[in-house]
Order: C-alpha cells, then sequence, then structure tokens
C-alpha cells in the first residue's frame, strides 16, 4: 500500500565524465565500507548521459543487476566551496577490501541523506553558535559564545577544581577530533571527571580481554570467515554490522562454518546461521557466565583442549606472577588479577577451579540460563572436538555489547578462558575480539589523571570516575557534551534527567541578560550555587540536553564536511576527505576546541587545519593498535601532508600497526597477537615500534592469561534484578535501519515511515497473558530502578557488592515508565523484552539498572526489568502505512 | 599550599595528638585512609610530620607516594628534596614521577638537574631510571618528558637550552614548542639567545609560540627577540609578538604595530596601548579597516573620558551612510564618551528619524541612557515595541539601569519597568490573552471523511514548534479571518506531506505543490505525531510573542533595581498564569528582598501563593515572606514547615533563617528530616549564620548515607573550627573505620578554616 506522506523521487541526474570523485568511507557502524563520492556542479546544468562515454561511471545505462546504478537516496544536492553541487554518494564498486565489489547495507546505502540540505529534514542542522537567554536558544557569534564559555570554564576550574570541568564525548568522531578533545580535557584541564559516549567512566569496555591479553580488535575481518566454528555472542553481525556478515560470515556458513549465536533473541542473521546448520542458545539476560563455563568444562572434561597451544601460549604458575617492570607492581590487571578472585597458577590450576564451580555444571547452567542442556554439549563438540584424523577445528569467538554488557566482567573473562581452551587468540581463523559497535576514531591527547579520581577500590588504586554518579552528587559544575545523547544513552536515564533538570532549568539563575559580562556572572553564580551551567557540541540540537538543558551550544561540522581520519573493526585506516561545505558557521570538533582552549589560554592548539591535527596527534598513536606515526614519516620523506598520503590509499586504507619497510615502503598489519607472523630478528629500524602485541599477547609475559571468572560477583545483582512477580527481563539492541540514536535516520522519510516510534518485541505467551496484540501501544513501567548514588572510597573488600552497596543507602529504587508499540514474536525468549536501544523520546534505558559492574565502573546496560500493560492500540494496529510487524527472525 | 599556622599553635597539645593520630593511619590504616592521612599532614604542617612525610615516599601505594610528595612540597621540606630525586629515579609509576618532578621544582631543588635533562630527552633508561612496562595506548613518558622540560625552566638549570633543544629537534618527539617557549623564556640572557637561535627553523607556528611565551618576561631582556618578530614575514605572527607586547607593556613594539600593513595588527596594537595619542587615534580612525577603526573606538570608550580634537560625532555623522553598522555602533558608542554634548544630539537624531539596524539602535538606546537623554523615557517606550527581541532587552535593561540610581528620573524609569511589567506596553493581540502562540499551521481533512462519530471540528491545528493548539469554536474552524484575528499567519499553506508536519516544514516546497487532502488515518497519526513533537519541541529559533516577551524581560531584570514601586507589580505578575513570567517576577522579588526593599506590598500575594496548590509558586513565595519577615509573613512560613514537599520544606527552612527566627529545635528537626534535600538545605543555612553548635549531632548527619553530606558539614564546622576540632580528632584516633575515614575528609576544611585560609577552605570543599 502506498502511503500519502512518503514519496520517493523518481528520477536524478547521472554524474557527468568530468565529475570530481573522491574516495570515502561510509559514517556509520564499525564495518566502514568504501565509498565514493561524484561531485559536479548544478551551475550550467551539465548532467551525465545514459552511454557509457557520457557518465562517470563509465557504463550504458540501464546496468546490469548489481552494476553502478544509482537510487534516489543516493543523490543530493550540496554547497561546496558556496556553490551548489550534486553529489552521488555510492559503494565502491572497485573495493578490494571491507565491502569487495561494492556491497552496502540499508544504513550507508542511503548515506548521501545525510549530508546537509536545507530542501530536506536535514534543515535543522545547528547552523552557529546559541546561548540561551530568557529561556531561549538566541543565535550569536562565536567569539561571544566562546568568551563566556571560556570565562565560565576557568571560573569553575578555578573555584570548584578541574574535576568540576565534565568532559562527556564521543570516542569515534575521527582522529582528529578526538586528539583535539583530550588534549583539552585530560593534558590541559587535567579533569578526571571524563568519559566516552557509552561508559560511566574512562574504563576499558572488556575487562577480561584486556586481563587475558587480547586487544579488542586483534583479529581480521578473513579471520571470521576462515573460521569453521564462530561463536558469535551477544550481536547479529547482519543486525548492526551488515556486511562484515553478509560479505564475510554467510560465505562462510555457505561453505561449511558452523556458527553459535548466544542471544535472547532471534534474528535474520541467526535465523540464517540455523537454517545452514548453525545453533542458536537462547539464553535469558544475564547468564552468559554459567553456559559459556559450562561449555568450557565439557571440553576440559573430555580433554578436547588444544593442549599444545595452552603449554606454548598461555602463563604457567610462575608467568602468572611474574613482575611488572621493577619496584611496586601495581597496574589496572595486576590489581585485579592479585586480589585473588581471577588470578590462575595457569592452566591446570583454572581447570581445577572450573570444575569445582556448581555453576558451570551443564544442566546447571541450563537450569539458569533457562536453555536447552544439549546445546552446551553441541557447541563443546563443534568448538574443540578433535576430529578423526586428530586435527582440530579452527575456533573464533566474536563478542559484542549484548554479551560484555551484561556482566562486563565475568562474561569477558569466562570467553577469554574458553578461548584460550580452544586454541583461539592468536592465528588465522582462530582468533578472539569484538565485532564492534562504533568505528574507531580514538587518538588520546593525554592521560586520564586517575590519581584525581575521588573513586578508591577496597585496597587498590583510584579507579577512574563515575561521571553519572559525581554528576548525581551534585559536584559536576560544568558539563561539557560534545557529540552524545549523554542522558538516554545512560543507565536509569529518566533518574538521570531529573537530576539534569534540577541542576539547569531549576537553578534561580538564569540567563536574563544579552550583556557578555552579565551572562558570565549568571553562569558562575549557578556553577557557584550548587547548579550546573552545561555546554553542548553537536550537528543536531538534541533533546534534552541541549533543547533543555544546555546553556551554550557549539554547531559541529561532521562527515564530510572537513578532512578526517578514522579506522574500521580491523584497524583499516582510511581518510575521509571534505567535499562539501558544513552548514552556516557551523565548525568542526578540533576547531571548536582549538579556539575554546586559546580563549582558556591554554597552549599548543594553534591549528590551522586537520592535517595539522593530525600530524601533532600521530605521535600518540605509536604502539597502539592505530599505530600509524610510520605513515607521517613516509609523508614527510615524500614532501606530503599525513592527509595527502592516507588520501593515496583510498578505500582500501592500510590496517594499523604501519611499520616502514627498509625500501621505505608501508606495510600493514592483518592481525594482532599474529603467532605465526615472522618479524625481523634485527629488531625494529628507525621510528617503527615493534609492540609485543603485534607477535604475542598483551601481557606481563607476551602469553595468555586464563582467569577465573566467579559467578558470585555478579550473582547477587542478578538474582536481586530478576523478574518478579509479573515482570519480565527487558534488554534492548540495534536493528538494522537505524544508526544510534536515529539522529540521520529521524531525517528519513522512509525510516521514520518504518520505524516511526520505539517498539517491544514480546514473547506471544507473555503478550496472551497480558492482553497484548501486535500494534498495540503499551507500557512499560517499574519502580524498583537500582540507581547507584554517592561517590564512595570503598573500605572494606566487599563496599561495592551490590549487597552491600544496598545495605549501605547506596542504592536508591527509581521509577521509570515509556511507551511503546507491541509486536509480539516467538522470535524472543520467553520472559524478555526487547527494545531499540537508543530511542531518544522512548529511551529503553530507563528501565535498565543504573548500577555498575563493580570490578570494571562499566554499565550493564542490556539489563532491566520491567512491567508492561497496554494502555490502547496504536494508529499502526490496523493500518500497514507505517510499521510492519512481520517477522524478523526469517532466512 | 600548607596552611600558614603558626609553629606554637600547630605545636600545641591537641595538634599533637591529631598529628599523632595522622601518623599511625599513614603507618597502619587502610590504602584509602592512608591517603587522606598523608593529605592532612600535609595540611597541618606539624613538626613531627616531615619524617612521616617523607617515609611515606617509599611507601607501597603510588596513590600514597604522589601525596607524600605534594604534601612536602607544599610544606617547603627543602630535606625532602634528596629523597624525592632518588625516587624520581627508582619509582617505575609514572604517575608518581610527574608528580616528584612537580615537587622537586616546587622546592626549587639543584641535585636533581641530570636527571631532569635526561628525562626530558628519553626515558633515560641508560640513567638507570625505572618504569612500568608501557600497558595501554598511552606512553607514559610523555607526561613526565612535559613536567621535566617545564622544571628545567623554573629550576634555571645550566643545560637546560641544550637540553631542550635536543628534545625539541626529536624526530618522533611530541610537540614540545609551547613548554619549551615557555622554559626557555623563564630562563633569562641563555634562553633568549636559545630562542633566537631555534627562530632561523622555526615554522609560524612555533614563531608565534615564541612570541607568545615573551608575554611574561622582561622588555629589556627580550627586546631584540620582539623586534625581531615584530618584523617577521607572517602577519599572524606580528600579531602574536603585539599580544605579547600588551601583556609586558612594551610600547615600543606597539608603536611599531600601530604603522603594520596587516589591519589585524595595527588593531591589536591600538587596542594593546590602550592610552593612545590624539594623533594615532584620529590616524586609526581614518583606517581603511573597520576592525582598526573598531579598536580606536573602544580604546577612546575604554579611557572613558571626553576627548577634544577628534570630532568623532560629525565623522560619525558622516559615516552613517558609508560604514558597516557594527562600526557606526563602536563610532556612537565612542561618541558618547568622547563628544557628550554633541553626541545627544545625533543619537537623538538616529532614533527618531532614521531606520537604522538594530545593533546601532542598541547603541544608541544604552549611550542615551548613560548619558540621561532629555526624551529619553519616550525613546525607551518607542524600543520596548520593537519587532527586534535584541532592541526590546536592551530598552528594558537601559530602564532598570535608570531604575538602579536615584533621582526623579530613576523613579520616573522604575514606574515604566513596572508598567511594562503589568503589559502596559504592548497589548496582547485580541483572543489571546497570555497564551504563547506562533505560526499556524492547519490540516484540513477531505470533505465527507470526516470519523464517523466525530461531531466536533476535525482540524487539527499545529504551531511552528509542532505544538497542538487549543481547539477552537466551530465557527473559528475555517476562513482566514479567524486565524488573522488571532494573529496567525494566514499565508501558511498546508503541508504536502504528514511528514512535514512532524519535520519542520518547508514553506518552498509547500508552495510548489497541490493542497493535500487527508484521510482520516493521517489525522489519527497526526495526532500522535503531534504528541510526539511537542514532546521534542527542537525548533531552536523560536521566540516568544513580543506581549509576552516584554513583561518577562521586565520582571527578570526589575530585581537588580531598588525600587519599592516595583514590588507591586512583580507581585502581581508572580500570580499570573504565565509560568515564565512568575518566574521571572519571583525571582526578582526575591532579589529585592536581599537588598532590604521594603516588600509589605507583595505579602498578601505571596501568602496566597505560600499556600496554594501550586508547590514551584509556593517554593518561590516563600524567601520572599521570609525577607519581609513581619509576623504574619513568619507564620505563613512556618505554615510551610511540614509541606509535603521536601523542597518547599528546606526553602521554609531557609526563609525562618533569612527572618532571624529559626530556633534550635526547629534546627534540630530538619536535620533529621526524612529527605536529604532538607537536612542540606538546614545545613547549608546554618552556614550563613555561622557557628554551628551541635556538633555531634552535625557528625553524626555528616555519617548518615556514608557521607552525602559530609562536605556541607564540613563547611558548617569551619564555621566553628575550634568547636570541631576535639572531635575530628576523636573520630581520627577511634576504631570506627567509616567515623574515621569520614573525619579524616573533613579535616582539610576545619583546618582551612583555622588557619583563616579562604582558598585552602575553597580548594578542599572543592575537591
Amino acid at each position: 500500500m502506498t502511503t500519502p506522506y512518503y514519496i520517493p523521487e523518481t528520477n536524478i541526474p547521472l554524474p557527468p565524465v568530468d565529475a570530481d570523485v573522491i574516495s570515502t568511507a561510509c559514517d556509520y557502524c564499525i564495518v566502514a565500507c568504501g565509498y565514493k563520492v561524484y561531485r559536479w556542479p548544478v551551475r550550467g546544468g551539465k548532467v551525465g548521459g545514459p552511454k557509457a562515454d557520457q557518465n562517470a561511471f563509465g557504463v550504458d545505462f540501464p546496468v546490469e543487476i548489481l552494476g553502478p546504478w544509482v537510487a534516489p537516496n543516493q543523490y543530493n544536492v550540496v554547497l561546496h566551496e558556496n556553490e551548489p553541487h550534486h553529489v552521488i554518494i555510492i559503494p565502491d564498486k572497485d573495493a578490494k577490501h571491507v565491502n569487495i565489489n561494492g556491497n552496502s547495507s540499508i544504513r550507508g546505502g542511503a548515506i548521501a541523506q545525510k549530508v546537509y540540505n536545507p530542501q530536506t529534514p536535514t534543515r535543522d542542522r545547528l547552523k552557529s553558535p546559541m546561548i540561551r537567554m530568557f529561556g531561549v536558544l538566541m543565535p550569536v557569534p562565536w567569539d561571544f559564545a566562546l568568551e563566556i564559555a571560556a570565562e565560565v570554564g576557568k571560573h569553575v576550574i578555578e573555584k570548584h577544581g578541574a574535576n568540576a570541568y565534565c568532559v562527556k564525548t564521543f570516542s569515534y568522531g575521527y582522529m582528529e577530533n578526538t586528539y583535539a578533545i583530550t588534549k583539552y580535557a585530560l593534558r590541559h584541564i587535567s579533569t578526571a571527571n571524563f568519559t566516552f559516549h557509552d561508559t560511566p567512566s574512562d574504563v576499558t569496555s572488556t575487562p577480561g580481554f584486556r586481563d587475558a591479553g587480547f586487544d579488542n580488535f586483534g583479529p581480521a575481518y578473513e579471520d571470521w570467515r576462515d573460521a569453521e566454528t564462530l561463536m558469535i555472542c551477544g550481536t547479529d553481525p547482519y543486525e548492526s554490522k551488515t556486511i562484515l556478515f553478509t560479505d564475510w560470515i554467510m560465505p562462510a556458513i555457505q561453505g561449511g562454518q558452523k556458527t553459535i549465536f548466544l542471544s535472547p533473541r532471534n534474528t535474520g542473521g541467526i535465523a540464517y546461521a540455523v537454517k545452514n546448520g548453525g545453533m542458536w542458545i537462547d539464553l535469558l539476560p544475564g547468564t552468559d557466565l554459567p553456559v559459556v563455563l559450562a561449555i568450557a568444562r565439557v571440553i576440559v572434561e573430555n580433554g578436547w583442549q588444544d593442549d599444545e597451544w595452552i603449554r606454548n601460549w598461555v602463563n604457567n604458575k610462575s608467568e602468572s606472577s611474574s613482575g611488572f617492570g621493577q619496584g611496586t607492581r601495581n597496574t589496572p590487571w595486576q590489581w585485579r588479577t592479585t586480589w585473588g578472585k581471577f588470578q590462575t597458577g595457569g592452566f591446570d590450576d583454572w581447570k581445577k577451579w572450573l570444575l569445582e564451580q556448581d555453576y558451570a555444571v551443564p544442566e546447571k547452567a541450563a537450569e539458569i540460563a533457562q536453555i536447552d542442556v544439549a546445546k552446551i554439549y553441541t557447541a563443546a563438540e563443534w568448538l574443540a572436538k578433535p576430529r578423526e584424523d586428530g586435527s582440530r577445528p579452527k575456533a573464533s569467538f566474536m563478542i559484542e555489547k549484548g554479551f560484555y554488557w551484561s556482566n562486563n566482567t565475568g562474561n569477558t573473562n569466562a570467553i577469554s578462558a574458553l578461548g584460550i581452551t580452544c586454541g583461539a587468540g592468536g592465528r588465522p581463523g582462530q582468533m578472539i575480539g569484538r565485532a564492534g559497535g562504533h568505528q574507531r576514531g580514538g587518538l588520546r591527547g593525554g592521560k586520564y589523571p586517575r590519581n584525581k579520581s575521588p573513586e578508591k577500590l577496597p585496597g587498590r588504586r583510584r579507579r577512574a570516575m563515575d561521571t553519572d554518579r559525581y554528576l548525581m552528587s551534585g559536584h559536576t559544575r560544568l558539563a561539557h557534551v560534545i557529540g552524545n545523547t549523554w542522558i538516554q544513552s545512560m543507565c536509569g536515564s529518566q533518574s538521570l534527567s531529573a537530576k539534569f533538570e534540577e541542576l539547569t532549568a531549576q537553578n534561580p539563575h538564569q540567563i536574563r541578560s544579552f550583556d557578555k559580562q552579565e551572562i558570565i556572572e549568571t553562569l558562575k553564580k549557578r556553577a557557584d550555587s550548587g547548579g550546573m551551567v552545561v555546554f553542548d557540541q553537536d550537528i543536531y540540537l538534541v533533546d534534552p540536553i541541549g533543547a533543555r538543558f544546555a546553556d551554550i551550544i557549539f554547531p559541529a561540522a561532521g562527515w564530510g564536511e572537513d578532512t578526517f581520519t578514522r579506522a574500521n573493526g580491523e584497524r583499516r585506516i582510511r581518510l575521509y576527505p571534505k567535499f562539501y561545505d558544513p552548514p552556516g558557521e557551523a565548525k568542526p570538533d578540533w576547531w571548536i576546541i582549538a579556539q575554546l582552549s586559546k580563549k582558556m589560554g591554554f597552549e599548543g592548539f594553534d591549528w590551522n587545519n586537520s592535517n595539522d591535527v593530525l600530524e601533532e596527534g600521530a605521535r600518540f598513536s605509536r604502539g597502539s593498535r592505530k599505530d600509524f606515526f610510520m605513515v607521517k614519516v613516509a609523508a614527510q620523506k615524500e614532501g606530503k601532508t599525513l592527509h595527502q598520503k592516507l588520501g593515496e590509499f583510498g578505500t582500501d586504507g592500510i590496517q594499523g600497526p604501519v611499520m616502514m619497510l627498509d625500501d621505505g615502503s608501508l606495510e600493514g598489519t592483518k592481525r594482532l597477537h599474529d603467532t605465526t607472523r615472522k618479524l625481523p630478528d634485527d629488531g625494529a629500524a628507525g621510528a617503527n615500534v615493534f609492540n609485543k602485541k603485534l607477535t604475542h599477547f598483551n601481557s606481563q609475559t607476551g602469553k595468555c592469561n586464563i582467569q577465573k571468572a566467579p559467578w558470585s560477583l555478579f550473582s547477587d545483582y542478578w538474582e536481586w534484578l530478576s523478574p518478579k512477580g509479573d515482570e519480565l527481563w527487558t534488554t534492548s539492541g540495534r536493528i538494522n535501519e537505524r544508526w544510534q540514536s536515529g539522529y540521520d535516520d529521524r531525517r528519513r522519510p522512509y525510516i521514520v515511515q518504518r520505524w516511526p516510534e520505539n517498539w517491544v518485541e514480546l514473547h506471544p505467551d507473555d503478550a496472551a497473558a497480558r492482553g497484548i496484540e501486535n500494534g498495540d501501544y503499551v507500557m512499560l513501567y517499574s519502580d524498583r530502578i537500582p540507581v547507584q548514588v554517592d561517590t564512595i572510597i570503598g573500605i572494606e573488600g566487599d563496599d561495592f557488592t551490590f549487597t552491600k552497596l544496598m545495605e549501605n543507602g547506596h542504592i536508591k529504587l527509581e521509577k521509570a515508565a515509556i511507551t511503546a508499540v507491541a509486536i509480539v514474536t516467538p522470535a524472543l525468549k520467553k520472559g524478555v523484552m526487547y527494545m531499540d536501544f537508543l530511542h531518544t523520546s522512548q529511551p529503553a534505558n530507563a528501565l535498565a539498572g543504573r548500577v555498575v559492574d563493580w570490578i570494571s565502573g562499566n554499565y550493564n546496560y542490556k539489563m532491566g526489568v520491567g512491567n508492561v500493560k497496554k494502555i490502547g492500540e496504536s494508529p499502526y494496529k490496523h493500518d500497514f502505512r507505517s510499521m510492519s510487524f512481520a517477522r524478523r527472525d526469517i532466512a | 599550599m600548607a596552611i600558614a599556622m603558626p609553629r606554637q599553635d600547630t605545636a600545641s597539645c591537641e595538634f599533637s595528638e591529631l598529628a599523632r593520630a595522622l601518623a599511625d593511619i599513614v603507618v597502619n590504616g587502610n590504602n584509602a585512609e592512608r591517603c587522606l592521612a598523608v593529605q592532612g599532614l600535609g595540611k597541618l604542617d606539624h613538626p613531627t610530620a616531615t619524617d612521616t612525610l617523607i617515609a611515606s615516599l617509599r611507601d607501597a601505594d603510588p596513590d600514597v607516594r604522589c601525596d607524600a610528595a605534594a604534601a612536602l612540597a607544599s610544606l617547603n621540606v627543602s630535606a625532602a628534596c634528596q629523597p624525592l630525586t632518588d625516587n624520581l629515579r627508582e619509582d617505575p609509576d609514572s604517575e608518581a614521577k610527574t608528580q616528584y618532578v612537580k615537587a622537586l621544582q616546587t622546592l626549587g631543588a639543584d641535585g636533581c638537574h641530570d636527571l631532569l635533562s635526561a628525562l626530558a630527552v628519553g626515558r633515560g633508561e641508560h640513567h638507570d631510571i625505572a618504569w612500568d612496562e608501557a600497558y595501554s595506548d598511552w606512553d607514559d613518558w610523555l607526561d613526565v618528558q612535559l613536567a621535566a622540560v617545564e622544571a628545567l625552566g623554573v629550576l634555571g638549570a645550566e643545560q637546560a637550552p641544550a637540553v631542550i633543544e635536543t628534545a625539541l629537534n626529536d624526530p618522533e618527539g611530541q610537540d614540545l614548542w609551547p613548554v619549551a617557549c615557555t622554559a626557555l623564556a623563564r630562563l633569562g640572557r641563555p634562553g633568549m639567545e636559545k630562542l633566537q637561535q631555534l627562530l632561523s627553523q622555526a615554522s609560524v607556528l612555533n614563531r608565534k609560540r615564541v612570541a607568545a611565551a615573551l608575554a611574561a618576561t622582561d622588555p629589556a631582556l627580550s627586546g631584540a627577540l620582539m623586534r625581531q618578530l615584530a618584523a617577521d614575514r607572517d602577519a599572524s605572527v606580528r600579531l602574536a609578538v603585539v599580544e605579547s607586547a600588551a601583556a609586558s607593556a612594551s610600547d615600543e613594539i606597539l608603536t611599531l604595530g600601530l604603522d603594520d600593513v596587516a589591519p589585524e595588527v595595527r588593531a591589536a596594537a591600538v587596542a594593546g596601548l590602550g592610552q593612545v595619542s590624539t594623533k594615532a587615534l584620529d590616524k586609526a580612525l581614518n583606517d581603511i579597516s573597520p576592525i582598526v577603526v573598531i579598536a580606536a573606538c573602544k580604546a577612546i570608550e575604554g579611557a572613558g573620558q571626553p576627548v577634544a580634537g577628534l570630532a568623532l560625532v560629525s565623522r560619525t555623522e558622516r559615516s552613517l551612510r558609508t560604514k558597516p553598522p557594527e562600526v557606526i555602533a563602536a563610532m556612537l558608542a565612542a561618541a558618547a564618551v568622547a563628544e557628550p554634548r554633541q553626541a545627544s544630539a545625533l543619537i537623538e537624531d538616529i532614533c527618531d528619524h532614521r531606520n537604522t539596524d538594530a545593533r546601532v539602535r542598541r547603541v544608541c538606546l544604552r549611550a542615551a541612557s548613560t548619558l540621561n537623554m532629555p526624551g529619553l523615557n519616550e525613546m525607551l517606550d518607542q524600543a520596548i515595541a520593537s519587532d527586534d527581541q535584541a532592541v526590546r532587552m536592551e530598552a528594558i535593561s537601559a530602564l532598570a539601569d535608570l531604575a538602579k540610581a536615584d533621582g526623579p528620573d530613576a523613579d520616573r524609569a522604575a514606574v515604566q519597568l513596572a508598567e511594562t511589567i503589568a503589559g502596559a506596553k504592548i497589548a496582547a493581540p485580541v483572543g489571546e490573552g497570555d497564551q504563547e502562540t506562533g505560526t499556524v499551521v492547519q490540516f484540513v481533512p477531505k470533505k465527507g471523511k470526516q470519523a464517523a462519530g466525530d461531531e466536533g471540528d476535525a482540524t487539527i491545528k499545529l504551531d511552528r514548534g509542532g505544538n497542538e493548539m487549543p481547539s477552537a469554536d466551530k465557527s473559528d474552524s475555517d476562513g482566514t479571518d479567524e486565524a488573522a484575528q488571532s494573529g496567525q499567519n494566514v499565508d501558511e499553506p498546508p503541508p504536502q506531506s504528514t511528514l512535514q508536519a512532524i519535520m519542520a516544514v518547508n514553506p518552498e516546497r509547500m508552495q510548489a505543490g497541490n493542497t493535500v487532502e487527508l484521510e482520516d488515518a493521517d489525522l489519527s497519526f497526526l495526532e500522535m505525531t503531534g504528541s510526539l513533537v511537542r514532546r521534542r519541541k527542537l525548533d531552536p529559533e523560536a521566540k516568544p510573542p513580543a506581549h509576552l516577551d516584554v513583561r518577562r524581560l521586565a520582571a527578570g531584570v526589575a530585581g537588580d533595581t531598588r525600587k519599592s514601586v516595583l514590588v507591586m507589580a512583580l507581585a502581581r505578575a508572580a500570580t499570573e498564569r504565565d509560568a515564565a513570567l512568575s518566574d521571572a517576577a519571583l525571582s526578582s522579588l526575591r532579589r529585592l528582598a536581599d537588598q532590604d526593599i521594603d516588600m509589605s506590598e507583595a505579602q498578601q500575594d505571596m501568602i496566597v501563593l505560600a499556600s496554594g496548590n501550586d508547590d514551584g509558586r509556593c517554593r518561590q513565595a516563600i524567601p520572599v515572606l521570609g525577607a519581609i519577615a513581619s509576623p504574619e509573613s513568619v507564620e505563613a512560613v512556618r505554615n510551610t514547615a511540614g509541606h509535603r514537599s521536601p523542597q518547599v520544606r528546606a526553602a521554609s527552612l531557609a526563609a525562618l533563617v533569612t527572618a532571624g527566627t529559626l530556633t534550635d529545635e526547629e534546627f534540630a528537626s530538619a536535620v533529621s528530616d526524612p529527605d536529604h534535600k532538607v537536612r542540606l538545605a538546614a545545613i547549608e543555612a546554618r552556614q550563613q549564620t555561622g557557628h554551628p553548635g551541635m556538633v555531634a549531632l552535625l557528625l553524626e548527619q555528616a555519617r548518615m548515607e556514608s557521607g552525602r553530606h559530609k562536605h556541607e558539614v564540613a563547611k558548617l564546622l569551619a564555621t566553628g573550627p575550634s568547636d570541631a576540632l576535639p572531635t575530628l580528632t576523636d573520630w581520627i584516633a577511634g576504631a570506627d573505620t567509616q567515623s574515621r575515614y569520614l573525619a579524616l575528609e573533613m579535616l582539610p576544611v576545619v583546618l582551612a578554616a583555622m588557619a583563616g585560609n579562604k582558598e585552602g577552605h575553597d580548594h578542599a570543599a572543592a575537591s
């Protein structure tokens, strides 16, 4: 049925033969497919023709199936050097990596609709700085806004200390920007009140990986393809990393790869795997640890472990305890291991511990997770049972947020141990890593000042500050929010929102003047009175952080609006060139930070362009997984800029860490921890860095640490949280059609039509018991959202356990309610509800418990509980105009 | 900084007992409290603290070692130099290393120059400098290197210029130029020579950094270098050196800058010189570059006194048609200062006869207000009704400024302000009352397709923000006359699609196509989307209607005046429906109350609000009642002490403190209130009056909820620190872990108060 409100275009112009062709990559998911931008001026009315010699593609139209045809969603009009230009943005049909031959996801395929065009729904991009005066955000000049921000920032730091200045920023929005932001926050302000978009504290997302010695992004995409058994935990790559699935995993499944999925929700990718001989382990949220350990138990009980690998690459008792350099040992890894909860004396010690754990008995684990116990035995066989000829299956392990955000430390410890047991981690097709969410654009410009953090775990060093709790305790006087929604993306989001409201909108010191000095004084008074000032730096006005709470808005420039650099999920570094002008006075984040820094009196921000920033930052990538320092060295040798040199790699890019060979050529790194790789015997030459992680693991000896994963550190929280009475588990995740908070998708007619609101999937039995049908409006609500409050220092050994926090009054039970449209589907585990993870007006995180993993400091976002009831019928229930309730778990 | 208490005081018995207890914790406590104890010893400056702190440099916990180094530096313990130098070499922890460098720098240590030099150029492993193995994406040495370069400059190390040059030339190194330039500039002549040498190969950016580093140097020493930079081929370098010259008051360089070819340099030179000769100003005012003219005008304005010989008014008059508005605005502002008498006539002429840019009008209003020109009130009245919100704000702000003074003009301005608050200046559009509206988009259903059973008008009206408008009478539902009456934009065409209703509607597109007839399903869809859009409210350019806007503005600024004539107008406005108006009025009433204005005229309205159902207004009315402090108002406040809303109870408590009528019983009761906001309000309110009393009760309160309110309690105890110290010492020496920890956290605040050290107090409170 057609709709009256979305009428797609039917005709678009073809690029003429002399159109500019610019190589870039998609802005969305971790896969970062290669794209090409075709650009030519509107002036003169020149367009390409249907003959091969008349258009820039060099093909006759109509083209063959999957040829370089162009959809209306791949066309737009932009301003380039202040002149209107046509642009066509399509996947690179010549790509030799990532999206080979130019495949694309539904997100990237329509990326042309992302660019600013005042004739499209992107018209509400932020175009000038704004200050909230008399309750209204009013456009002001850059200098006006920056001078006020700098004065207030300096005052807050001077009067209330550096920690009163909070910087909450994206971690991925290109290396030029993240370098500038972290240099500002960590080196110059030196605030411990700093973290990234997806976590309350600046801590590792996968503590178990780090402790075991695995880099998150060690594998290459071909490792996922070359595995004979692939265990995928907490994600369906088809939904969230489409090309990784369709171009790398699907062909492997067709070739016989056995794929095991751990997830409470069935999806298209899982259905495809199951249909082709794979398996879905449909566990309850938060129960991965017992299931993973039970699989490991079956393996070791049968003696299927990879003994040779373990002998060569796993620390034994003395190696586990060996030192870090000289003197006092006190690294994050060490305090966790010496604490005694995780460290083992090698594989045998770990095996002994494992066999003593009753929850790792398959039948018990299956009972906790509510799964068929046979699946545990089957998984163990697929992963590790040697074939008759004695050869072993090549097993790889992929995890993502559904897994590591539902028992952060425990799950990542457990999967590391299982992988090690199967001989995975350091060989082609036998790797362990994250699938990834967003692209990797982080580049540190300073070190986190951990010793300034007020949080200290019992008997251990200080831990990065929980910025949410610090704010809730009223210590944050200035919140500088850069490119993220903060509130909806954190657990217990509605209580956090209420606190923001109290500290900003309800504070008596509101700007009631247009005079710069009076504005400064008002904001200073706000901060001094216990309130909070908010700066928001973004491309769109975000509700509520920008629309309701921000005092100063800085409009940012994004993808295609300046030249940037970023890496993908296999560390492939690519240039994202500027191809059009940002809207109005919007500026890239590095520029905004540089101007603000200079006005605050900070040195070292005199960059003229984004290449200057990256060239300075290149030094700080040395030794990291994205080490591109040698690209800069090569560029200088050739008299080029770093950006020019990176641009030469086109959509192929180059995988970090990058090395320079004797002949001056550059070589990337296919995979980290590659135990099969041979480096020159005479060591690193020139400025090359031979980091241990290239051929070994990130541990004290270069071998893996196999660690315990005690269920008891987490089970008290899990049991308390588990549904009581009529409650159901609530969990959340991505869907194929939407990216992140939907900031672009909300401005795409088709996506708005397809997903106009958040939705909740329910199992048919759960729905029937509550009288809920497809298309009903439902309310999800709870009055027992556990919210951890107060910034405290642990004194006794168990001060941070959930039980003790509860006893000591550090857990408050808050209320939350959100609405959604019901989708009734057997694809979901009974007893579980599932929503889109970051819908800003109906945030699923409102129901997720705001209690951090007490070892790592991360949230377990994927675990919440709530009641659900029907509140009426949505307009979509009897109308096929907008939402669809068709099953998504189809192959 | 350590607290500067006389030795005899800190050596007294009670401090000795405290120092002993702290030292005992450093040795025997758990890691968390040992850090605090070391910090406490650093604040205490007791004779026995030094040995404990030096021993703590060898503590197993790096955090303790860091804190000990900082404490020794703040106590200026020169005996710590050698142990700190040893630690710098032997301690593998990079955070501790950085702290040692800073401590050595503070202490002026001279035996560590070689070690610092080694760290400035590398990890110094050949000097047996220990390091933890790098374990993250960050190279720990980089932080230590920066600290070492800075310390070499501060300590004046002989080898520093050569070492810094080596570090700068490291092809794999980080960008050290900013810190290196500062360090070299601190080194005096040898540093200047090195900077001059480095300039020959330096990039534009680094030449700018050299120029910036000279800002804090003696011009006699840096003169040659500055002159060299002032002749640099790059304008941005010349600009940087002129800015440095302004900071170091080097008039020679600034005078050179006046003749620079780059306008931004000339402008900076004018601004930097401040007191410029009439000749120089005349030249600058004739400059072809607007930024130089503006800089000259600002210099004149900043001087704040008449200037003869510039003929600024006639220049301005001649420029009205030729120069951009920002230049005219600057010239007018300067003219009002330099030639006030002649300026009045020009301003009057502009306001009466010229349709000028809003920026110019704003300057005119400001100048007219400053000059107190005849006819000012009429001019302001006219401006209040302006279409431009910035002009309205300027006019109202000018009124408020006038009203702040004494005399008949000020009284008249206050009356005008009161009239504005009351809504007498701009009438509300007919039929709107005080309801905020905006441009309206109407959606008309296809005839004959109205939903069954829906007997009302199915038209849905959304304003520009996507908000659904209240439904009108049936007779108002169609045609454009009614829309015109209510101020709606009748030219606004209907959207082509419901999608456009969700998003901000594009008028150009809407005009391009035919009218779309919507069906029933669309209407229900629209109802739902209207609700969604309402929730988002994302229109950043939304402006309030003028009649309401001026009332809100006036109500907001009225609190800055000292005129009782405004009290009644504000009190009435506080009771009106519009929340923003009411909030602004109540806020102003509170500010007036703080200035000891007679608020009795507001009493009745405030009592009504305080006893009403609107908790928000109740909470805001209570402080006004507290300021009135009459028996009736105090009674009304007391009536709210048991209010259901914690915020209201907290306000009630604070108001009783303001009225000076809070009893100890009421304070004790509030400190025990079930809601923490009330408890916190009680503690904060008592801070204003000082003399905490009830130390034990307060400490118990601090201990509640694991010390949630400890900082506020500490600040309250700091108002009577002598009373608090014995109890704190007991807790620190006691066996209860939680109490001990809490006391350790509160100790610095109390000690700071005892030393009368405001800086220390603030710092401790903030930390």
